[in-house]
C-alpha cells in the first residue's frame, strides 16, 4: 500500500506547491504588515529614548540630534546596583521554594487517586482567577499588625503564594504525561514513595519545571504592586519600584526623553532574555494548554 | 579550671561591652521620615540636603529618610492606621488635614520656636499665615506648608504682544476679548488636559461668582441634585459654554492627556493655561530658555462677589504623627526643612515656590509670587470639590469636560449634573 | 503505588497551608469586610454593620455599573477580536509558510514589553489626534474624518484601550491555539489538502473541532484576564482615572487607598464588596465555560 501511494504523492507535489504558494500570499501580508508595526512601535519607542522632550511632542524624533546622555542621566539616577540585587535575591529565592512547595502538591494530585483530589485540584487552579487588588488589602494588614510589613522575608513568601496556582496547575498536567512504568520500575526497586519522587520522577520533570520557573520568572521580575507595600525602602526596594519611581520623577520635572531612555533600559533584558529563550518560552505556553 | 574562669572572665567582658556599644548606639534617637518625594527629584535633593544640616546640629540623632513617592497617600493610612513608627509625614495640606487629620500632631505649642536661620524670629513669623492656617483640624494647625502652590493663568507673553495685548485681563468680558485677538493673530488661547486642571477652572469660576466656596461645598452635598442648577452653576455654564462656541479653547483639548496641553503652550501654540506654579518648571526642557512666561490671577465674573486677589493656593506640608515618641527632636527637624537656607534651595535649585515669608519667588514664577504676597483671601485647589470625590471626580467634573469642549450644551450639563448626583446619593441610602 | 500518609501529608501540607495564608484568609476577609461601612484596613471599631448594603450601592453606583459594562464589552468584541485574530494567525503558521518561528516570535513579543512604556506609546503617539501614527495613517488613505478622531478623549478612550488590549493579548492566545493545532497529525492535512482543500476550509472543518480542549482553556484564561483588567487602564491613565476606562478592579483600588486626586474618599467596605463581586464573576464564568465545553474525546 505505501509503495502505491508514493508515487501518486509525488506526482501531485508539484502543482499542489504552487497552488499552495498562491494561497499563502495573504499569511505572508498579514503577518508581514504584524511585524513591520511592532518593529516600527519599538523603533519609536528607541529613537524617543535618543530624543529630545521637545521632539517627542512635536513628532520630530531626532530632529535635534542624538542625546545619549539621556540614558547617562536615566542610569545615574536609577539606583540599579542595589535595586538589581534586591530583586534578584527575592525573585530567586522564591523561584525554588515554588516549586520546592508546588512540584510535590502536584506530584500527588496527578498520580494518585483519592478522595478530594478532584476539589483540591479545582482550587488550586481557582486561585488563578482571584483577583490580586483583593487579596492585597487583607494581606497588607495582616502584615502591618504582625509587624512584617518592610521585610523581604514577607514579599517572598507572598510571591511564592501567589505562584503556586499556576505551578500546581502546570505541573499537574506535566506530570500526568509521565510514564507510570518508570514510576512502577522504581518500587519495584524498592524505593519509598518518596525516594521515587526525589530520585526518579523530580529529575524526569525538569523540562516542565524549567519552564514554569521561566515564567513564574517573568511575572514576578516585573512585579510591583506587593513591592510597593512590602519593601518600599532604599535598602530594600525592588527594579519595578525603581523603575515606577524613575518615570513619576521624569514625569514632574517634564523629561519625557529621559523617560523612554529609562524604560528601554529595564525592558531591554526582558526582550533580550525572551528573544534567548523564546523557544522555551513557545513550548511552555503550548505545553501548558495541551495536557 | 583556669581556662573556665578566663572563659567566664571573657564573656563577662564582652557582655559589659556589647552592652555599652548597645547603649552608646541606643543613644542616637532615631527619626522615621516619610517623604513625599521620588528619590531624584529636585525637591528631594532640597530635602536631603536639609536634613544632612539638621542631623549636623544634632549629632545624636538621627534620620531614617525614606522617599516614598507619591504613592504616600495609598500607603500613609494602612500604616499609621495600625500602629506603625513613622513620626514625619508629608503631602498636600488639604490631604494632610482631611485624610490624615486624625494622625496628626497639633503644632502650636511648637511654631513659636525659634526660627532657622532667620535670628530673633519664631518659625510662625517666618511662614506665609494665608497657607500655614489653610486647613486646620478641630481649629488646630497640623502641618507646615513648605512648597506651596497658586493657580494661575500662565501665558505667553509674547503672543500677547503680538495681539496687541497691553494690559492682562481682570474681567471676563477682558479675557474673551484678549481670547479673539490671539486668535485672529494665529494663536489657540486656552488649553487644558482631559485628565487633569479641569477641575480648577469650574473651582475658581465657582469662587468668583459667589465669593466663596460655601455654595460648591453645599452642592456636592445635596442629596437632590437640584443646588447644581442653581444661579452660579447656571451662569458658569453659560460662560463656560461661550468659551467652547467662540473657538476660545485649542482643538484637540478633549484628547489631550497629560502632558500633552502643557507641551503645546511650551511649544508656543496655545496662549494661555489655568495652571499651577509647578507649569515653568514641568515644561522647562521643550519651553527653552528663552520663553517668556506670564502669570495673571482668574479674572472677576459678572455679578460675582469674588475678587481677583483671592488665589487658589494650597501647599505640599510636613506633619509630625501623633504617636511618635521623639515629637521634639521631629519639629527640630521640621525647622530645619523650613529653614531659610532650605527655602532659599526651594526656589533655586528646584525652581518651586516656597512658604518662607523672606525668600521671594524667582524666574518664571516671580509674578506669580506678587500675586500670592498681594493676596486677600486663599481658598483650596478646585474650591475643595474633592471632599466628596464620588460626586466631584466622578459627576461633575466629567460633565464639565464635556461642556469645556462644547460636546454638550449648558442645559445638558445642568440637567446631567442634577440628575446624575441625585442618583449617587439616592444608591447611597 | 503505594503512599504512604506521612508522605502524602508531607507533599501536600506546605502548598495547601500556604494557599490558605494568601487566597483564603484573604478571601474570607474581604467577605467579613464587605458588610461593613468602614473606612480604615486594620480597625473594625468603627466599622457600621450594613449587610448587603455595600452591594446595593455598587449596583446602584453609575461609575461601578459602567465599569462591568466596560468588562463586558472587552470580553466580548475584545473576545471575538482577539480569538479571531488567533485563528487567522494559526491558520497561515500551519498552513507551511517559512520564517514560521520569526512570525510567531513577533506575534508574542507585544506581550514581554512593560505595559506602562506600551501605553505611553499608544496613548501620547499612536492616537494623537494631531500627530500620531494613526493621523498620518488615516490620511494617507484618505480617510480624514478618521485622522481626525479624538482617540483618546473621555468618549473614545475605552475603545482606545481596547484595541491595545487585544494588540497585546493576542500572542498568547495565537500561541495557545497554534500549539492545539499543531497536535493534529499531519497526515489529515496532507490527506485534506489531497482531496483540493483550501487552507480556510481545512481550518473550519479540521482544526476548530480538534482544538476544542484547547480553546475551552483559553476561553477561562481570557475571561479570568479580562474580569480582573487592571493594569492597563491605569497605565492608561497615569494621572487621573478618566471615568470611561474604569474597570471593576480599578474601581476597588481607588475605593480602597484612595484615588490620585486632591483629598479622597477611602471606603474599604465598598471597596470589599467590589471584589467579592468579582471573585463571584470569575467563579461563575469558569464554571459556566467549562459546562458549555463538555469535552468530547476525538480520538486521533
Amino acid at each position: 500500500m505505501p509503495e502505491l501511494l508514493v508515487p501518486q504523492r509525488m506526482q501531485l507535489a508539484k502543482p499542489a506547491k504552487r497552488l499552495l504558494w498562491l494561497g499563502q500570499v495573504p499569511a505572508y501580508l498579514t503577518l508581514g504588515l504584524w511585524t513591520l508595526f511592532l518593529v516600527f512601535m519599538v523603533s519609536w519607542i528607541v529613537l524617543a529614548s535618543l530624543s529630545t522632550t521637545r521632539g517627542i511632542f512635536t513628532n520630530d524624533l531626532l530632529g535635534h540630534g542624538f542625546h545619549f546622555e539621556n540614558y547617562s542621566k536615566a542610569l545615574g539616577t536609577l539606583n540599579m546596583g542595589r535595586y538589581l540585587l534586591n530583586t534578584l535575591v527575592y525573585v530567586c529565592i522564591a523561584l525554588v521554594l515554588i516549586v520546592g512547595v508546588s512540584a510535590p502538591a502536584s506530584y500527588i494530585l496527578s498520580r494518585f487517586e483519592f478522595r478530594g483530589r478532584r476539589l483540591l485540584t479545582q482550587m488550586f487552579v481557582a486561585g488563578m482567577g482571584i483577583p490580586g487588588v483583593l487579596l492585597l488589602i487583607p494581606l497588607y494588614t495582616l502584615f502591618l499588625r504582625l509587624r512584617l510589613d518592610s521585610n523581604p522575608l514577607s514579599l517572598i513568601l507572598v510571591y511564592v503564594g501567589i505562584s503556586i496556582p499556576f505551578t500546581v496547575f502546570f505541573l499537574t498536567g506535566f506530570f500526568s504525561t509521565l510514564p507510570r512504568e518508570v514510576q512502577e520500575a522504581a518500587a519495584v526497586d524498592g524505593c519509598s514513595d518518596r525516594q521515587t519522587f526525589w530520585r526518579v520522577m523530580l529529575p524526569l520533570a525538569q523540562p516542565g519545571i524549567a519552564t514554569v520557573t521561566i515564567f513564574n520568572f517573568l511575572g514576578l521580575w516585573n512585579e510591583y504592586f506587593w513591592a510597593l507595600v512590602l519593601v518600599n525602602t532604599p535598602e530594600q526596594r525592588t527594579l519595578s519600584l525603581g523603575l515606577q519611581a524613575l518615570l513619576q520623577d521624569m514625569r514632574y520635572s517634564g523629561d519625557w526623553a529621559g523617560l523612554f531612555a529609562a524604560v528601554v533600559i529595564v525592558v531591554l533584558p526582558t526582550i533580550v532574555f525572551f528573544v534567548w529563550q523564546s523557544e522555551r518560552i513557545i513550548a511552555g505556553v503550548t505545553a501548558g494548554a495541551v495536557k | 579550671m583556669k581556662a573556665k574562669q578566663w572563659l567566664v572572665v571573657t564573656s563577662g567582658v564582652l557582655a559589659v561591652t556589647s552592652g555599652l556599644v548597645a547603649s552608646a548606639q541606643q543613644a542616637k534617637t532615631e527619626i522615621v521620615y516619610w517623604s513625599m518625594w521620588n528619590q531624584s527629584e529636585p525637591e528631594a535633593i532640597v530635602v536631603q540636603k536639609a536634613v544632612t544640616a539638621f542631623e549636623a546640629a544634632n549629632p545624636t540623632v538621627k534620620v531614617n529618610l525614606n522617599f516614598i513617592g507619591r504613592d504616600i497617600r495609598k500607603l500613609a493610612p494602612a500604616a499609621l492606621d495600625s500602629g506603625k513608627t513613622i513620626d514625619v509625614i508629608e503631602n498636600d495640606s488639604g490631604w494632610l488635614a482631611e485624610n490624615a487629620g486624625k494622625y496628626l500632631l497639633p503644632l502650636e505649642g511648637y511654631l513659636n520656636q525659634p526660627a532657622v536661620g532667620v535670628p530673633g524670629k519664631s518659625v510662625r513669623q517666618t511662614i506665609n499665615k494665608a497657607l500655614l492656617e489653610q486647613y486646620k483640624v478641630e481649629g488646630k494647625i497640623v502641618s507646615m506648608p513648605y512648597q506651596p502652590f497658586a493657580v494661575l493663568f500662565f501665558y505667553n507673553k509674547d503672543h500677547f504682544q503680538k495681539a496687541g495685548i497691553l494690559k492682562e485681563p481682570t474681567t471676563w468680558a477682558q479675557l474673551r476679548s484678549d481670547s479673539d485677538k490671539l486668535k485672529k493673530a494665529g494663536f489657540e488661547p486656552i488649553t487644558t488636559e482631559s485628565d487633569a486642571f479641569q477641575d480648577v477652572i469650574l473651582g475658581y469660576y465657582v469662587q468668583r461668582a459667589s465669593g466663596g466656596c460655601d455654595v460648591l461645598q453645599s452642592a456636592l452635598n445635596d442629596k437632590t441634585g437640584k443646588a447644581w442648577s442653581g444661579p452660579v452653576f447656571t451662569q458658569m455654564a453659560r460662560d463656560i459654554a461661550g468659551l467652547a462656541s467662540s473657538g476660545y479653547i485649542a482643538k484637540g483639548t478633549a484628547a489631550n492627556k497629560y502632558p500633552a496641553g502643557e507641551q503645546r503652550v511650551a511649544l508656543g501654540e496655545v496662549s494661555m493655561y489655568l495652571n499651577g506654579t509647578w507649569l515653568p518648571k514641568e515644561v522647562k526642557g521643550t519651553a527653552g530658555p528663552n520663553f517668556r512666561w506670564g502669570s495673571f490671577p482668574f479674572p472677576t465674573v459678572e455679578g460675582g462677589k469674588g475678587k481677583v486677589n483671592d488665589v487658589m493656593t494650597g501647599a505640599q506640608a510636613i506633619a509630625l504623627v501623633k504617636s511618635s515618641k521623639v515629637p521634639k527632636e521631629a519639629f527640630n527637624l521640621v525647622r530645619y526643612i523650613v529653614s531659610k537656607d532650605a527655602q532659599t534651595n526651594m526656589v533655586n535649585d528646584a525652581g518651586s515656590p516656597a512658604a518662607h515669608t523672606g525668600v521671594t519667588w524667582s524666574g518664571p514664577i516671580q509674578e506669580a509670587g506678587i500675586a500670592v504676597g498681594k493676596a486677600r483671601r486663599a481658598f483650596g485647589w478646585a474650591c475643595d470639590i474633592a471632599k466628596v470625590s464620588e460626586v466631584g471626580y466622578n459627576i461633575i467634573i466629567p460633565a464639565f469636560g464635556d461642556l469645556l469642549v462644547g460636546k454638550i450644551s449648558p442645559d445638558q450639563y445642568l440637567e446631567r449634573t442634577v440628575n446624575e448626583s441625585a442618583q449617587y446619593w439616592a444608591s447611597r441610602k | 503505588m503505594k503512599l504512604s500518609r506521612s508522605t502524602f501529608v508531607l507533599f501536600l501540607t506546605p502548598a495547601v497551608l500556604l494557599y490558605a495564608l494568601i487566597f483564603l484568609y484573604p478571601s474570607l476577609r474581604t467577605a467579613f469586610l464587605s458588610l461593613f461601612e468602614v473606612n480604615s484596613f486594620s480597625s473594625t471599631a468603627e466599622a457600621q454593620f450594613r449587610g448587603f448594603g455595600n452591594y446595593r450601592e455598587l449596583f446602584t453606583t453609575v461609575v461601578f455599573q459602567r465599569s462591568l459594562i466596560n468588562i463586558a464589552l472587552t470580553l466580548l468584541v475584545g473576545g471575538m477580536a482577539v480569538f479571531g485574530l488567533s485563528f487567522l494567525f494559526t491558520m497561515f503558521l500551519t498552513s507551511g509558510i517559512r520564517y514560521k518561528s520569526f512570525f510567531r516570535a513577533a506575534i508574542f513579543l507585544p506581550n514581554v514589553i512593560n505595559l506602562v512604556a506600551v501605553a505611553t506609546v499608544w496613548v501620547q503617539y499612536i492616537y494623537n489626534s494631531r500627530y500620531g501614527f494613526l493621523h498620518g495613517f488615516f490620511n494617507a488613505l484618505g480617510l480624514t474624518s478618521l485622522a481626525e478622531l479624538e482617540w483618546t478623549s473621555n468618549d473614545l478612550i475605552f475603545w482606545a484601550m481596547l484595541l491595545t488590549y487585544i494588540w497585546v493579548s493576542v500572542g498568547v492566545f495565537t500561541l495557545i491555539i497554534l500549539a492545539g493545532a499543531e497536535r493534529i497529525p499531519v497526515e489529515l492535512f496532507e490527506a485534506a489538502r489531497l482531496e483540493g482543500a483550501n487552507m480556510f476550509q481545512i481550518f473550519w472543518s479540521i482544526t476548530l473541532p480538534l482544538i476544542r480542549d484547547v480553546l475551552r482553556v483559553a476561553s477561562v484564561l481570557w475571561t479570568i484576564g479580562v474580569i480582573n483588567l487592571f493594569t492597563l487602564p491605569i497605565a492608561f491613565s497615569p494621572v487621573g482615572q478618566t471615568v470611561g476606562a474604569y474597570t471593576p478592579a480599578v474601581y476597588l483600588y481607588e475605593l480602597a487607598f484612595g484615588a490620585s486626586t486632591g483629598v479622597n474618599q477611602i471606603r474599604v467596605g465598598k471597596a470589599a464588596a467590589a471584589g467579592m463581586v468579582l471573585l463571584l464573576l470569575v467563579l461563575a464564568s469558569s464554571a459556566l465555560i467549562n459546562r458549555l465545553f463538555r469535552s468530547e474525546r476525538y480520538e486521533y
